[in-house]
């Protein structure tokens, strides 16, 4: 009973004195970087340097208005520099050594006023200089009034374009093309350049106590075009040498299992088991988990690893190991049959007094992990993040 | 045909235990928490995009979105 005077206080309390909030504008920006090395390079045919290095940055405005309304603008810039597709042609260094990719995207979400249903819709563009992407999407996720479960359903749909020389600074005017291996340039390889991507997302979470949570979400990806790429070698066993060859249409079906709970009231405790198959042969399993210590309400360490196997594409043979009468062929080993691991670290800061300021930062992030792959390709990944918000009140 | 059914039960499992608790609203400050939260925060959606690059599988239930080739 004493306890039920106290809520009711307290609902009066925040009723009668929390101020209203008209909108809010929230900028995220997040700087990656990215480092791997290997030895398996699908541009060399299997073998060769896999030495990587990108730098990407992602920015983020969002700005919530009349309380139901988000509006938000997402744009990124990555910088490439990758030795494997400086193999391309045989000049050391040559423009294929540095790429750019450019992304932007526009946001919409309205919740509706009767029923906690939001219906968001995106669109957006994406630039490398061998891709261009259009993506656009539609997603409804609906939340029940007693809070205890969230529905959600998403379409999207990309359209991508393959060919090459959009920020080819050394040959400008020239059409776009494919771009093959330099010694395979002699005939057209391909009838299809484009290719499109259809997803079906769904996702359902349950509050199972008030202290855990589960989620399950499957989706269905179609996939039609050019799903092979043009530069990648392939070497058979009789020392003939084609470019890369899959078939043009792919279906994927991942599923994944969440369960989040609080151990004790400062430990959370993040797990994760993921299923996928297709019909280029792979099936994959990945379990993850994430500790996280509440070290104080404003501090917030974790610590995660993840193991992943998957079994090989039909498709996927080693250096000079394809028989020449096969229909499709690759070596990429991202295609192979092995086993990853990760482990990693992050840091959060939230900032204290945010109920006192206009403007403030929401969080502060730091992340590092270690990516190691059964065929000895290793990565490094660092990330720095931040929230920041400015709230208008009455 | 294994997994199938494995996800028959847990999904039977999820609503068999969601009729038992009903969580109030003042007693969700636990589940309100950020890092209760399924999606992941930004750093971790990149390591999502760099795994859909490096490993022949997609992510279920992440954010990773096309518009990359991902062939470096």
């Amino acid at each position: 009973m004493a306890f039920s005077h106290c809520v009711k206080a307290q609902t009066i309390k925040d009723t009668a004195f929390e101020k209203k909030k008209l909108s809010k504008t929230t900028i995220d920006f997040a700087f990656s970087y990215y480092n791997q090395d290997g030895n398996n390079s699908a541009v060399t045919g299997g073998i060769g340097t896999e030495k990587l290095s990108v730098y990407a940055t992602d920015l983020t405005i969002s700005h919530q208005f009349k309380k139901l309304n988000t509006f938000s603008l997402n744009a990124g810039l990555d910088i490439i520099s990758s030795a494997s597709t400086d193999k391309i042609d045989y000049r050391v260094s040559s423009a294929s050594y540095q790429d750019q990719h450019f992304h932007a995207d526009v946001n919409f979400q309205r919740q509706l006023k009767k029923t906690d249903l939001k219906i968001s819709g995106s669109l957006g563009m994406a630039f490398e200089s061998d891709y261009a992407a259009v993506p656009l999407s539609l997603s409804f996720n609906y939340t029940e009034p007693s809070k205890m479960r969230t529905y959600q359903l998403g379409f999207s749909c990309s359209m991508d374009d393959l060919r090459w020389g959009r920020f080819d600074n050394e040959h400008p005017g020239d059409k776009l093309q494919l771009v093959y291996p330099e010694e395979l340039r002699y005939k057209d390889w391909y009838d299809v350049k484009k290719r499109n991507t259809y997803t079906i997302k769904a996702g359902f979470t349950q509050v199972l106590t008030k202290k855990m949570t589960l989620g399950i979400f499957p989706e269905f990806i179609y996939q039609k075009g050019l799903l092979a790429t043009p530069f990648h070698r392939v070497y058979f066993n009789d020392n003939s040498l084609r470019v890369e060859n899959l078939p043009k249409q792919r279906f994927k079906f991942p599923i994944a299992l969440k369960l989040n709970a609080f151990l004790g009231s400062r430990f959370i405790l993040k797990t994760q088991y993921s299923f996928y198959t297709d019909n280029f042969g792979i099936i994959a399993n990945a379990v993850e988990a994430e500790g996280a210590l509440k070290i104080v309400p404003q501090f917030t360490m974790a610590t995660f690893f993840r193991f992943y196997h998957q079994s090989g594409s039909d498709y996927f043979k080693p250096y000079k190991e394809h028989q020449t009468d096969e229909e499709f062929y690759t070596s990429d080993y991202d295609l192979s049959r092995f086993n990853t691991y990760k482990a990693g670290l992050s840091l959060k800061i939230f900032p204290i007094s945010k109920k006192q300021k206009k403007a403030f930062f929401e969080n502060i992030l730091l992340r590092y992990s270690f990516y190691y792959r059964s065929n000895n390709l290793h990565a490094h990944i660092m990330s720095f993040a931040f929230s920041f918000a400015a709230e208008n009140k009455k | 045909m294994k997994f199938l059914k494995t996800a028959v039960y847990i999904i039977s499992l999820i609503f068999l235990t969601a009729s038992c608790h009903t969580v109030k609203p003042y007693q969700r400050v636990y589940l309100n928490d950020p890092e209760m939260q399924m999606g992941n925060d930004v750093a971790g959606r990149y390591e999502e995009r760099v795994q859909d690059i490096r490993e022949g599988a997609y992510p279920a239930g992440s954010a990773t979105k096309s518009g990359s080739c991902g062939c470096n």
